[in-house]
């Protein structure tokens, strides 16, 4: 199983070999999550939105065709599950039924770091992911991919279903944002490191 | 902010996603832009910042909570119960449905016996189909002459199969005929019976057996029900011999059988009899195939086999189909042979006698004239004995087969030709539905989007209400 490239794995999944879901599980519910949390800021909705995931690759397995990469296959149903629960958020805000705090819905960003996430971040981290979340969703789901992921702008262009000019653009400007916010931290830091 | 024009390069190279042409060029670019370099000194730095992000990792449980999530799924959707039932339920109701189908169908043929395959030692010809005779009465009885016996109907007995020369009459018309006529007494009958089946030789165990046999047969050929035909059968029934009589070199009998079948291909059933004749080393004498108004496909094969072939190709042709009807019948033509041949003796006698006159050297001229008028005629009696007589041995050297075949009133090719025109009847209503709702459509439009008007306006108006009244 562990020689096996991704998309023979999903195609013996297909078959209805059900360890192929295992080695795939192996595989890539650290990546989708970290793109999840990332995108959310959230450790619940992330690991929710992973789950989802998965769930999604198996009851589409029938509709799988291995026509490019596994990863952009996967991550293109990540995308397409963030977009719809945005949706969804803005049309709970537009019609709210059980909460009138519309922020909570909106903002898919818990307000309280969880107990790992103080430990884990010193003041740039904290500084840099609200950089992050400040960049606008393609921006920031785009530069996400690339930076963490290191997935080309040719499968950034397929998981987001945007021409590749768009793309460039999009890390351009997230990364220019993100340059002209970060960067006195980076001098200071680099600064700091070199006295 | 950068003005250079390279400078929208500069995120495709740190990325690694430009050409090696374009990447070289940038590079050379590089080496003379001060901004250039600097802001790439920068992205490189902030990229680097970027990955002290670092994700923790997900927990142990969480491959099997999604596993977990994908079982409810299924059992909720009943694929694993499907699974299961496969295998649990599935095989063991199949291993009893084919014991009952066992059961049931076992009972069937014992009662009934295989319909359609027949034996060379029981074979059974009535005039309705599958009904075995031994069954018909009593069963003990009748299981000794069936197992020996051979059953023809009394209506295939009257029939001539085929027309033509008066020698050709069937046995049963001549000794209607002699009977009616005062010749053909009882001993007669009976001595043609025994001279067409023999005795002993022919696999009777008894005299009884035999007796019995030829009572029948000259019963039949009165046209009286025997008294010990089978019971259950309407009208006499005449028995012959269980194998196919020897005809040895003394007895000339012409054989004929009429066979009718119910089939489900016409076409293919008239390709294997054809196929069947010329295996058995026979030729088809005249054959006709046509198609009813209902589309049934009809045919006959009147077909000529050789003797010593006759029952095997009555087998083979049964195999073709359902049986509806078959019959046999035996024409001994001994009698009329030996009277050809013993005429044909005499007139050699007197053409021999002839000869030797005409060649005595003592005749006139006169007596020998008058000896060749006279000759003349006796040669050509000569002539026709002989043809006679051959044409007696071709009748008699190849048996003539009479196959009628049919379709069934509801054959499967029938029934998915009937299938077919449901399913395209089907289509045309499903394309006229359609398309009776594409011409609606017009008209519908307008009204839908007036309800949608009448709906949103009272909506309207019971907000612009409720507002009013928050006011008051």
């Amino acid at each position: 199983m562990q020689n096996k490239t991704d998309v023979e794995l999903m195609l013996e999944y297909q078959s209805g070999e059900a360890l192929a879901m295992d080695e795939l599980l192996a595989r890539y519910k650290n990546p989708v999550y970290h793109f999840a949390l990332r995108l959310s800021r959230n450790v619940a909705e992330a690991q929710d939105i992973t789950q989802e995931v998965f769930l999604r690759v198996h009851r589409d397995r029938y509709f799988y065709r291995p026509t490019g990469k596994f990863s952009t296959w996967i991550f293109s149903i990540a995308h397409n599950l963030f977009i719809s629960r945005m949706r969804k958020a803005r049309w709970m805000v537009l019609w709210p039924r059980k909460s009138e705090d519309s922020d909570e819905l909106i903002d898919v960003e818990s307000p309280d770091p969880t107990p790992l996430e103080t430990v884990a971040n010193d003041d740039f981290n904290q500084v840099l992911k609200q950089c992050i979340q400040a960049l606008p969703f393609l921006q920031r789901e785009a530069l996400v991919l690339r930076e963490y992921q290191k997935l080309d702008y040719e499968e950034i262009a397929r998981i987001l279903h945007k021409p590749l000019g768009t793309i460039k653009t999009l890390i351009f400007r997230a990364r220019s944002a993100l340059k002209d916010k970060l960067l006195p931290y980076i001098k200071e830091s680099k600064g700091g490191s070199h006295e | 902010m950068n003005k250079c024009r390279f400078a929208k390069n500069l995120n495709s190279y740190l990325d690694d996603q430009l050409t090696d042409e374009r990447k070289l060029e940038f590079e050379q670019h590089l080496k003379q832009c001060r901004s250039c370099e600097e802001e790439l000194t920068q992205l490189k730095l902030l990229s680097k910042r970027l990955q002290d992000w670092q994700a923790p990792l997900l927990g142990a449980g969480f491959d099997s909570a999604v596993k977990n999530q994908i079982v409810r799924e299924e059992l909720e959707r009943g694929e694993v119960k499907m699974k299961k039932k496969n295998w649990a339920v599935l095989v063991p109701s199949g291993v009893l449905a084919g014991i009952l189908v066992f059961l049931v169908v076992g009972h069937t043929v014992v009662k009934q016996g295989m319909p359609g395959k027949l034996s060379h030692n029981d074979r059974v010809f009535t005039g309705e189909p599958y009904e075995p005779y031994y069954l018909a009465g009593d069963f003990k009885k009748e299981k000794e002459l069936a197992e020996n016996l051979v059953a023809i109907s009394p209506r295939s007995g009257n029939q001539a199969v085929y027309g033509g020369s008066s020698a050709r009459q069937t046995r049963s018309d001549y000794y209607s005929e002699g009977a009616s006529l005062g010749v053909v007494d009882d001993s007669r009958s009976r001595a043609f019976a025994k001279g067409i089946t023999g005795n002993e030789e022919f696999g009777y165990k008894d005299k009884s057996d035999l007796n019995r046999k030829t009572e029948m047969d000259y019963a039949f050929s009165r046209g009286v029900a025997p008294a010990e035909s089978a019971p259950g059968i309407d009208g006499p029934v005449i028995v012959v011999s269980p194998t196919l009589p020897a005809t040895g070199e003394s007895e000339k009998i012409i054989r004929s059988a009429q066979i009718r079948l119910e089939v489900e291909d016409g076409k293919a059933t008239y390709k294997k009899a054809f196929f069947i004749c010329q295996d058995l080393g026979g030729y088809l004498a005249s054959s006709n195939f046509y198609k009813d108004n209902s589309g049934r496909e009809i045919g006959q094969v009147l077909m000529r086999i050789p003797k010593d072939k006759f029952i095997i190709a009555l087998d083979k042709l049964a195999e073709l189909g359902k049986v509806v009807s078959s019959s046999t019948n035996s024409q001994d033509v001994s009698q009329d042979y030996a009277n050809l041949k013993s005429q044909l003796d005499a007139t050699m006698v007197v053409y021999n006698k002839m000869m030797e006159a005409l060649q005595k050297k003592q005749v006139s001229i006169d007596q020998a004239a008058r000896l060749e008028s006279e000759l003349t005629p006796v040669l050509a009696k000569v002539q026709g004995l002989k043809n006679q007589i051959d044409a007696l041995n071709n009748a008699v050297s190849f048996t003539s087969i009479s196959l009628e075949f049919y379709e069934a009133q509801v054959s499967s090719k029938v029934l998915s030709e009937s299938r077919n025109a449901i399913q395209e009847n089907m289509l045309k209503a499903k394309i006229n539905s359609v398309r009776y709702f594409a011409e609606l459509i017009p008209s519908a439009v307008p009204v839908v989007a007036g309800i949608v008007l009448l709906v949103v306006g009272l909506l309207l108006l019971k907000m612009l209400i409720s507002h009013l009244f928050k006011r008051g």
